[in-house]
């Protein structure tokens, strides 16, 4: 098992799924869980930028995966499957009203790292959840954009496939993601 | 100055390419302020870890999905639900027709000594059939239905049947009449 505090892998990175899918297609369930083994973690991730909190994130990870079983069949090949996967994923985000907030320590933060002192690290990890939160406060194509692009690390062309966009879309989505970003953490700090 | 550096193209310039910008928002305050809110951004965003679940929860969301998967499977439907609609919605039309619409036209156009339908004489009288309920279900939609080409009705249609005909759907009848007690 990889690194467990690992960021996703890019999409690139993953090897061909064609073989697994198909297993799939056939009906074989255990093929399946394959599938959810390799991407849950992704998967989770994505969901939880989008939500920032552990509870919402968990429900939405397995309504992708639900969806995915249930669309398999239909599955045609014309993308990669974990392309197709992150569609899913991101369409289930968008669709996705958050009923939780997140509860202080629902998770903790990271591993403590030892090298580190505690003050630093509470207020790193403070900075991480303030800027997780006003991550959860951009408008909805910014947003996803902004969460694949940086944290699984895919390219412009990977995001604008996922997202159903031209790449110029995916730029300049991004760059008003970050912008109004450094504002609103602005603003929130009183700069 | 010009016009402005438009978002995507500062993008370019923020990852290393466009070049052909660079000069632009080297000289324009305007583009020069931008990039570099977004370059903050970028820090910020690129700095914010997330908590990372217990190694544990994997298998547990593994395990959420199975069981959720396994609770919306449907059951693959009963052997008579199966069977071909065509042959099946035929069979139903042509017992409606004996059962519900012209009884006596088929026995009174049936010469030979020998019935016609012979499986029926090994069956329950009809008001304890319980089969012949799935049977009139279906019947009505076909009841009112054309009769194939040649037929001036259902009952007629019966009666043109070959003795092998006959004999098919003598099968089939039994057959749904069976799995229609078995549901």
């Amino acid at each position: 098992m990889a690194d467990e505090s690992a960021e996703p892998a890019p999409l690139r990175r993953h090897e061909d799924d064609r073989e697994t899918v198909a297993a799939c297609q056939a009906g074989e369930r255990e093929a399946f869980d394959r599938l959810v083994e390799k991407y849950q973690r992704d998967v989770y991730r994505l969901c939880y930028r989008y939500v920032n909190n552990h509870q919402d994130a968990n429900d939405m990870a397995q309504e992708v995966f639900l969806k995915a079983y249930r669309a398999l069949e239909r599955f045609r090949g014309d993308s990669s499957f974990s392309t197709w996967l992150y569609r899913i994923a991101v369409n289930t985000c968008l669709n996705f009203r958050a009923s939780r907030k997140p509860e202080a320590g629902e998770l903790p933060e990271a591993l403590p790292d030892k090298a580190q002192g505690a003050l630093e690290r509470l207020e790193r990890d403070e900075r991480s959840r303030r800027v997780r939160e006003a991550v959860t406060r951009l408008p909805e194509k910014q947003r996803a954009t902004l969460i694949l692009k940086i944290y699984h690390d895919l390219t412009h062309e990977e995001v604008a496939g996922i997202l159903g966009s031209s790449i110029g879309t995916v730029k300049a989505n991004l760059f008003h993601a970050l912008g109004n970003l450094r504002k609103m953490l602005a603003a929130e700090a009183g700069e | 100055m010009g016009s402005h550096v438009p978002e995507q193209r500062l993008l370019d310039v923020m990852e290393g390419t466009g070049a052909d910008d660079r000069a632009h928002v080297e000289a324009c305050p305007r583009c020069r302020t931008r990039l570099a809110e977004a370059r903050a951004g970028m820090a910020l965003a690129a700095g914010a870890k997330m908590p990372e679940p217990l190694p544990l929860y994997w298998e547990a969301l593994r395990r959420q999905v199975r069981r959720r998967l396994d609770e919306e499977t449907v059951p693959r439907p009963a052997l008579w639900r199966r069977i071909p609609l065509v042959p099946a919605v035929a069979a139903a039309a042509v017992l409606a027709a004996i059962v519900t619409v012209r009884p006596s036209a088929v026995h009174q156009a049936v010469p030979a000594p020998e019935p016609r339908l012979p499986a029926w004489s090994a069956l329950p009288p009809a008001e304890e059939d319980e089969g012949l309920d799935v049977l009139r279900a279906v019947a009505p939609a076909v009841v009112d239905a054309s009769p194939p080409a040649g037929c001036t009705g259902m009952a007629e249609c019966e009666t043109d049947l070959s003795d092998e005909e006959s004999r098919i759907l003598t099968e089939r009848l039994r057959q749904e009449i069976g799995h229609g007690r078995a549901m």
